[in-house]
C-alpha cells in the first residue's frame, strides 16, 4: 500500500486493526479479493483518505541523489475553466517553465482557440463530428472537455500524458457538486465563494498517475 | 477501409498549395479547403504561443518545431509534419488510427524531389507537378495497403 501516514490514536479508537482482521477473515471464508493488503484498507477507509504529495514517496529517504529526474517533474501545467461567453472562471498553474505574462491575454487566446478548434473540427471532419478533444505540440498537450451547458474544462500537460477526457469529466462532477450546487455562487462568477472546489480539485489531481508519483494515502 | 482520407500541404505563409482527397473524405469545396487549411496554420501558430513550457536550448534548437503535431476530435485525427522551412504537410485520418509519420515524411521527400527540383516551379505557388502527384498517390496507396 505505498506510503501511509497513520494517526495511531485514531487508529486505536476506531479499532481499525480488528476490523481489518475481520475483513481478512471474511476473505478467507469466501474470496472477495485477490491481492494483498490494499483491498481491506480501501474497504475500511474508502473515502476518508487524503492524498500525500508525491515527494513523500521518494525512495531511499533522501540519502540517494540519483533518483530518476522525472520523479521531480509532475506533468501537469495548467487547468482552466471557462463559462458562458468565454469568461475565465478558474485558472490553476503548476510546473510551468515559461511564465505567463498576462493572464487576461492568455485566457483570450485559449478561449478563442477552443472555439476555433471546435468549429474547425466540425467542418473538416466527417459529418457527425461533435467536439474537439485534444491537440499535441512537441512541447505540451492540451485536453478540452465541453459540457452541453457551455462550460469548458481545459488541461495542459506533457505530450506523453494519454487521453484525459475521463479526468475532465470527473472534474466537471466535482464542479457541479461544489460550485453549481453552492447557494452562495452566482452563475457566471469567478470561483471565490467556492474554496472547497479548489481543494477538491487539487486533491483529485494529486491522485492521477501522471500528475503525482505512485498512490499514497493518509488515514483520516 | 479507414485510415488516411485526405492530405494537405501548406506553404510558409499558411496558404494551401496541394490537396488530395480519397473517397472516404467529406468532399469539401475548394474554397473550404483553402479556408480550413489556413485556419489550421493560424491555430498551430497560436498553440505554439501559449505554450507553458520553455523551449529546450541546445545547439540546434532553432530547428525544433513548435506547431501542432496531432489534433484529436471525436471522429477523426489530424496529424501534421512541420518542416524546418515552414512548410506544413498534414493528413486527416479516420479510426482505427495509425501513425502517419512515415507517409508524411515520404510526401515531404517527394516534394523535395519532384517539386522543388522542378525548374518551372515557383516557390510557395500551388503545386501542379504530375510526377509529384503520381508519387503521392502511390505512397498513399502503399500506406493504406499495409
Amino acid at each position: 500500500a505505498g506510503v501511509m501516514v497513520i494517526d495511531l490514536e485514531r487508529w486505536r479508537q476506531r479499532h481499525a486493526s480488528q476490523l481489518i482482521a475481520e475483513w481478512i477473515a471474511m476473505n478467507a471464508r469466501r474470496r472477495l479479493w485477490l491481492h494483498g493488503s490494499q483491498p481491506p484498507l480501501l474497504l475500511l477507509f474508502h473515502d476518508e483518505v487524503v492524498s500525500l504529495h508525491w515527494s513523500w514517496n521518494v525512495d531511499g529517504l533522501g540519502h540517494r541523489l540519483n533518483y530518476p529526474k522525472n520523479v521531480q517533474r509532475a506533468w501537469i501545467y495548467n487547468f482552466y475553466t471557462f463559462g458562458r461567453g468565454r469568461k475565465l472562471l478558474c485558472r490553476e498553474e503548476w510546473n510551468r517553465t515559461r511564465a505567463c505574462r498576462d493572464i487576461a491575454e492568455e485566457s483570450k487566446y485559449v478561449s478563442g482557440l477552443l472555439i476555433t478548434l471546435k468549429s474547425f473540427a466540425q467542418q473538416l471532419g466527417p459529418p457527425r463530428t461533435q467536439a474537439f478533444l485534444a491537440y499535441s505540440t512537441p512541447q505540451y498537450k492540451l485536453h478540452s472537455f465541453e459540457t452541453i451547458s457551455g462550460y469548458r474544462f481545459v488541461l495542459t500537460t506533457d505530450p506523453s500524458v494519454p487521453d484525459q477526457q475521463e479526468c475532465l469529466r470527473e472534474i466537471y462532477e466535482i464542479f457541479v457538486e461544489h460550485v453549481i450546487k453552492n447557494p452562495l455562487y452566482q452563475l457566471g462568477d469567478e470561483l471565490e465563494h467556492c474554496p472547497v472546489f479548489k481543494t477538491k480539485l487539487h486533491s483529485f489531481l494529486m491522485t492521477r498517475p501522471f500528475f503525482a508519483s505512485p498512490f499514497q494515502s493518509v488515514v483520516a | 477501409m479507414a485510415g488516411v482520407v485526405s492530405l494537405f500541404i501548406l506553404n510558409r505563409n499558411g496558404s494551401l498549395i496541394y490537396s488530395l482527397e480519397t473517397q472516404g473524405s467529406s468532399q469539401l469545396s475548394s474554397n473550404d479547403k483553402i479556408r480550413l487549411s489556413s485556419t489550421f496554420h493560424g491555430i498551430s501558430a497560436i498553440a505554439a504561443q501559449i505554450s507553458p513550457v520553455k523551449r529546450s536550448g541546445g545547439p540546434f534548437s532553432f530547428l525544433q518545431t513548435t506547431g501542432i503535431r496531432t489534433l484529436d476530435a471525436d471522429t477523426f485525427r489530424l496529424q501534421c509534419f512541420h518542416t524546418a522551412t515552414g512548410v506544413k504537410i498534414f493528413c486527416v485520418m479516420l479510426p482505427p488510427y495509425v501513425d502517419a509519420d512515415i507517409l508524411l515524411r515520404q510526401v515531404y521527400s517527394h516534394y523535395s524531389d519532384y517539386v522543388l527540383k522542378n525548374p518551372f516551379y515557383e516557390l510557395d505557388m500551388p503545386i501542379r507537378c504530375e510526377p509529384f502527384e503520381k508519387e503521392v498517390q502511390r505512397s498513399l496507396s502503399e500506406f493504406q495497403g499495409r
